[in-house]
């Protein structure tokens, strides 16, 4: 196993391909919408959440693909890539913990609140305070927007890696055929699509894999390399990350864990409680599923990235340089795929597989994007609006959230500020919100108050001392400030109380169905029964 | 045969072919059950009676750890490990037929 296997040029691999393999990916998800919308569609309650009717089994396909970001899927890879099986370990085993983390905070929710549909309302009901509900919404537009970005980014850059495609192009044309697709079903589209895609990055991945293992001489040959490797003097993949004498093959390094490990978990544990995306899905599957779903999501997500994190292996293997692959660990597997001298066929399969982690994340976050505006803007700002312009404003906030994200990306501008206000408003909230949902003694004081200070403390910490103390910094302040205010203003909250909580659509039905006589009619509160 | 094609990986892909159809058949069932519930209009409001999480995924976690420390203790492990993603893709497609026995 040596760095001649590498190919100099993918001459076979055309733009032209690309953009194909993106539209038909594409057109297939229009097919599945344009179903859903015909038979799945007709209030923005079906459109938003489902009708509350999701299953199991697409509860869970939709879960690990939403949770499956095109970034993660070439992560897991750059990873191992640039620390060994340790990196992988870091990457992988809070990921799939992240997802199972949700189930008590989702359970005691749905049954308590069983018609909330976003975690804005929950805060909304549960302090009566403007600023908290605010805080959480800005935090749930934030956090999607940056999603939707972040996995454009991806696409651009596996686009650009494999097919030498302008990334811009990319990002634009990924942008418009998700739109076009996302306008139609809403959540039940994501949900679709989103499992169907979860065939892609399971079982082709796999195979994927294990072709190219054997492309490149077969697991013993890349175990041998990687071993190798680690007892080469001046191994490395650029100055400052070597490989020599370090453990690549074992998960102890401490250093994997003090610099991106520990820190990493923390985000992966806010990206989750503290994300519309999944929030939407607690009220949206079926009641008697919600902790199956998200249990077996977790649980099945477990081997995607393992999988796709063994890439990483052959690119110590090869000693691929950083600079080789453009500077960007993440373009590992890509690069390797497409540089190893496998049938095209297979190089556009593995293309797929991003392409479909990265479409069922944004169109996840469009979705999720529509839950928000309908149920914490639009309604709130307009009580008495009817059920068509709900329903406008669900679809036009998915075109919405795109187009800017996209316009974000194509600008060029730098979005380190966004991604920053984005990480210190969810690592911030992320102890306040499970405290305002598990323990009755917190109050509004204490969840603003927590989340404000966290930010103004911990951040500056963050800059000063490097993530790990910021992270803990910004934790332990806001689980302080929130204990301390419960001791200074004692008060007990009535979760009982979140049952009398009235169904966002079901009244904006009842209206419209008595102005007009149009929708489909809804119990406005059966929702207690799942007590 | 072609160099990318040898034992494993061959088992791999005649795997991964059967693990989808199995995902795409219950799919499809899945989605016409969804179109039918959708139809009844009927609100189904039972709660999660599924109890006892946390042993599951501690389990879950500590599995998933201990996979990866074995990828560092033998190549076998490595060839082995995407097989389970077929089986996370095969287990989705028979969730779909199962589903409604776990009401």
């Amino acid at each position: 196993m040596n760095q001649a296997m590498l190919l100099t040029d993918t001459n076979e691999l055309t733009p032209l391909m690309g953009f194909g393999l993106m539209v038909a990916l594409g057109a297939f998800m229009l097919l599945i919408a344009l179903i859903v919308k015909r038979r799945l569609v007709r209030t923005t309650r079906d459109f938003v959440a489902s009708g509350q009717r999701i299953g199991l089994a697409f509860g869970t396909g939709s879960l690990i693909s939403v949770w499956t970001w095109a970034m993660a899927v070439m992560m897991s890879s750059a990873m191992t890539y640039r620390w060994g099986l340790s990196g992988l370990f870091w990457f992988v085993v809070p990921n799939g913990l992240a997802i199972m983390l949700v189930i008590p905070f989702a359970r005691y929710l749905r049954s308590h609140m069983p018609r909330g549909y976003t975690i804005s309302k929950f805060v909304d009901h549960r302090f009566r305070s403007g600023v908290s509900s605010a805080i959480v919404t800005l935090t749930m537009v934030f956090g999607i927007l940056l999603e939707i970005m972040i996995n454009l980014k991806g696409t651009s850059v596996v686009m650009s890696t494999v097919f030498n495609i302008d990334w811009r192009t990319a990002t634009f044309f990924a942008i418009v055929i998700i739109l076009v697709y996302s306008f139609f079903g809403g959540l039940w589209t994501s949900v679709m699509t989103g499992t169907f895609n979860t065939l892609m990055i399971t079982a082709a991945a796999a195979a994927i894999v294990s072709i190219v293992y054997a492309q490149v001489g077969g697991a013993g040959a890349v175990f041998d390399a990687v071993a190798q490797v680690a007892a080469s003097a001046g191994a490395g993949l650029a100055p400052g990350m070597e490989w020599s004498g370090k453990d690549l093959l074992g998960v102890t390094r401490w250093d994997t864990a003090a610099e991106f490990g520990i820190t990493l978990a923390f985000g992966l544990f806010a990206a989750t409680v503290a994300d519309q995306i999944f929030w939407q899905k607690v009220w949206s599957i079926k009641s008697r599923h919600v902790g199956r779903s998200f249990f077996l999501a977790g649980l099945l997500f477990y081997p995607i990235p393992i999988t796709l994190g063994l890439l990483g292996l052959i690119g110590i293997g090869l000693q691929v340089p950083l600079a080789q692959i453009g500077g960007d660990l993440a373009a590992i597997g890509p690069y390797l795929v497409s540089h190893i001298g496998l049938p095209t066929a297979i190089v556009l399969l593995y293309v797929l597989v991003i392409l479909a982690a990265c479409y069922s994340t944004i169109d996840g976050g469009a979705a999720a994007m529509a839950s928000v505006v309908t149920v914490d803007i639009v309604k709130k700002v307009r009580p008495a609006a009817t059920e068509r312009t709900l329903f406008v404003f669900a679809k036009a906030s998915i075109l919405v959230s795109g187009i800017v994200a996209a316009v974000i990306i194509l600008s060029g501008v730098d979005f380190t500020s966004l991604v920053l206000t984005t990480y210190a408003l969810k690592t911030a909230i992320l102890i306040p919100l499970t405290l305002a949902i598990m323990w009755p003694r917190t109050n509004s004081i204490g969840f603003v108050g927590g989340i404000v200070l966290a930010i103004l403390i911990g951040m500056p910490i963050r800059q000063i001392h490097g993530e790990l103390a910021g992270t803990l910094s910004i934790l332990a302040i806001s689980a302080s400030v929130v204990w301390l205010a419960a001791i200074l203003k004692p008060q007990r909250f009535d979760m009982r109380s979140l049952l009398h909580i009235g169904d966002t659509f079901a009244e904006t039905e009842a209206l419209s169905a008595a102005g007009a006589g149009g929708a489909r009619p809804v119990p406005a509160q059966s929702g207690s029964a799942s007590l | 045969m072609p160099a990318y094609i040898n034992g494993i990986s061959l088992l791999a892909i005649l795997c991964a072919v059967a693990a989808a159809v199995l995902f795409l058949s219950g799919y499809i069932k899945g989605f016409s059950s969804s179109i039918d519930d959708f139809e009844t209009s009927r609100e189904d409001a039972r709660g999660d009676t599924a109890t006892g999480f946390a042993w599951p995924v501690c389990l879950a976690v500590v599995g998933a750890g201990a996979l990866i420390a074995l990828l560092g203790a033998s190549p076998a492990v490595i060839a082995a490990a995407p097989f389970l993603s077929i089986v996370s893709a095969a287990v989705i497609g028979a969730l779909f037929y199962i589903e409604r026995r776990l009401d």
